[in-house]
């Protein structure tokens, strides 16, 4: 479980990375809100690559900053989806 | 190349965000003046209490972007001596300093460069390469890291109160370059669209003249100014004495809420954002007593969604358009009581501008024909910068430009599109071509062929990567995607990769894109990475 959710939260820090040089710096923890990193584009983006690549769906109230702080947040969210009890045992 | 950082000193404040001021103001026509900052300057004078810019809470007037774009243009000028047309870069997100700096350069008889505040490394030195700017304007929110070591100097806006700015007016005009707008060329390295002073104000005319726009108005910008069509509604707004609204605007139930919140009479995005808003928006759910339009470019917007969001707005109006960087900005519009007739039309050409359907000598097809979407009217572009080869292909000795969509035109002089005639794919309203993705990887891995197919998902479009050996070397795909995630930004980055034993060729032995694109639907629906391998069981 654990190295699984590090497969996550490296593939959505790269995620992030790869948006330029403003971005190559975001970890974990980064506020993406408050930074203003993290636009409607990268939004739209994530949305994306996450329904995508770990085949989640989000519900109309679920986009929305409280899922969106942090890259910690987004995986937290994603690992609730594919999971509700491990996603919340983390 | 020198850094010059704006900062936003004093300003006043004028009130509350929403305050309403009825005028009967009219701005003059932009094809009055011959240079686009001294149109800017005959509004801000006559509008200089009215705000131009309301910028999450602070209001910006006309007079307070007057001065800081003289402060600017008077910095620039200083240190630019002599130097007409030099190149200046903005890199800045939407705000009143990206104001100031344009217009700024333009009073300094200077050429602005505007560049995406996210731009991949690679893409941001071949175009800093091929335009060299001078100065690099920015603010310390927007500025990259990478550029520290550039020599920086800080500059208060509006004034230094110790320095009298004036100086003369600009001298460049009409047909002198005004903006460099950088775009995906054919063979992914970016080409600049030259526009002129004449091209700006014609294009802006134009749109003033088939929508609502008034002095009142107050136009939400979601689409950063550096893009053709955000710089359009910039320039739009700001030309007739309205306001621009400026905010956090990250999630689509932002959007909403701010179009509610600070009264909004219009709205302008590209498809991919109208997809979002019906998705997760909530559009319709609350009233928008203010709104009165909303428009859509940059992109087609699906048949079903610009009647569903036509529905949502009622009774504001909802006009789809069409154009391109070449033409400035825009094309054609649809009137809105059009829309369920000519259904998945992008309308009547605007005024001002000559919309044909041509074949590959340059001759006008017939009603009901397919062939290539060509353009003529002041706001075509004067070419491609420092590229002839370029510019002959799509521009001709009678000023008709061939937009490179494949298009038909009915009876009644509606136009309807059929995709792009090259391989240029459209994700997000950004051109994207498959070269960019196919170069990469075989740059970094020559002994794999790879070949970039558009995949449309939902309502988007994006790429699978086919990959096929050269010889008997293995195909790394890990090693591939990481690369693509690395150098890549997101919209660019191939949804999946597949590897193939050979490729199928054309009878003219070129790769079969074609063949590969019916591959396509048997790859899509299933997640690249299967939820399992995420939550192995402890």
């Amino acid at each position: 479980m654990t190295a699984n959710r590090k497969q996550l939260e490296a593939d959505l820090i790269q995620f992030v990375r790869s948006r330029g040089s403003r971005h190559a710096a975001v970890i974990l923890r980064t506020e993406l809100l408050e930074s203003g990193l993290l636009d409607s584009l990268l939004l739209m983006d994530f949305i994306f690559h996450i329904e995508e690549a770990y085949g989640v769906r989000f519900d109309s109230d679920q986009v929305n900053p409280s899922n969106f702080c942090t890259i910690e947040d987004i995986v937290g969210f994603v690992l609730s989806q594919l999971s509700m009890p491990q996603g919340q045992s983390g | 190349m020198e850094v010059l950082l704006l900062q936003v000193g004093t300003h006043e404040a004028l009130g509350a965000t929403t305050a309403h001021d009825v005028s009967d103001y009219r701005a003059p026509s932009p094809l009055a003046v011959a240079n686009l900052g001294t149109a800017f300057l005959n509004v801000a004078r006559a509008r200089a209490d009215h705000p131009a810019v309301a910028a999450n809470r602070d209001v910006f007037s006309y007079d307070w972007i007057r001065r800081a774009a003289n402060c600017v243009g008077g910095c620039l000028r200083a240190r630019l001596r002599h130097v007409l047309g030099a190149r200046v870069a903005l890199q800045l997100s939407n705000s009143p300093e990206y104001l100031a700096a344009f217009y700024g350069t333009l009073l300094a008889d200077c050429v602005v460069v505007p560049l995406p505040i996210s731009l991949e490394e690679h893409r941001r030195r071949q175009i800093l390469e091929s335009c060299k700017p001078e100065i690099l304007i920015t603010r310390l929110s927007d500025f990259n890291s990478q550029e520290a070591h550039s020599p920086a100097t800080t500059l208060a806006l509006p004034e230094n109160s110790n320095e009298k700015i004036s100086f003369s007016p600009p001298v460049r005009r009409d047909r002198d370059l005004a903006m460099l707008l950088f775009t995906s060329g054919s063979m992914g390295m970016p080409k600049g669209v030259m526009l002129s002073h004449r091209n700006l104000l014609a294009n802006a005319d134009s749109i003033l003249r088939g929508l609502p726009i008034c002095a009142d108005d107050r136009a939400l910008a979601v689409l950063p100014f550096c893009h053709a069509f955000g710089n359009s509604i910039l320039q739009t707004h700001i030309l007739s004495g309205a306001t621009l609204l400026i905010d956090r605007l990250t999630f689509p139930s932002s959007i909403v809420e701010a179009l509610r919140r600070l009264e909004a009479t219009s709205f302008s995005a590209v498809p991919e954002v109208y997809s979002m808003l019906l998705k997760y928006g909530h559009l319709g759910e609350l009233p928008l007593p203010a709104l009165r339009y909303m428009t859509v470019a940059g992109g087609e917007l699906r048949y079903d969604l610009a009647t569903e969001i036509e529905n949502r707005i009622r009774p504001a109006s909802f006009h789809v358009m069409y154009g391109q960087s070449e033409a400035t900005a825009r094309l054609a519009s649809l009137p809105p009581e059009q829309l369920r007739i000519r259904r998945g039309s992008i309308g009547r050409p605007i005024s001002g501008v000559d919309l044909a359907v041509m074949d590959e000598a340059n001759r006008e097809l017939p009603a009901g024909i397919i062939g290539m979407l060509c353009a003529r009217g002041e706001n075509v572009m004067l070419g491609y910068w420092q590229d002839k080869s370029a510019t002959t292909d799509v521009l001709s000795g009678d000023g008709w430009l061939r937009t490179g969509d494949l298009a038909h035109c009915d009876e009644d002089g509606f136009f309807y599109l059929h995709g792009r005639a090259s391989l240029l794919v459209k994700v997000q309203g950004h051109r994207v071509h498959p070269a960019e993705i196919e170069g990469l990887v075989e740059a970094g891995f020559p002994e794999t062929c790879a070949v970039a197919i558009p995949m449309a998902r939902g309502d988007e479009t994006r790429f699978v990567l086919f990959l096929a050996p050269r010889d008997d070397r293995p195909i790394n795909v890990i090693k591939i995607r990481a690369v693509c995630q690395r150098e890549l930004p997101a919209y660019k980055q191939p949804l999946h990769y597949e590897v193939l034993d050979r490729f199928p060729l054309t009878p003219g032995y070129k790769i079969d894109r074609s063949a590969l694109a019916l591959l396509v639907p048997r790859i899509r629906g299933t997640p690249r990475i299967q939820a399992d391998d995420i939550l192995t069981q402890s």
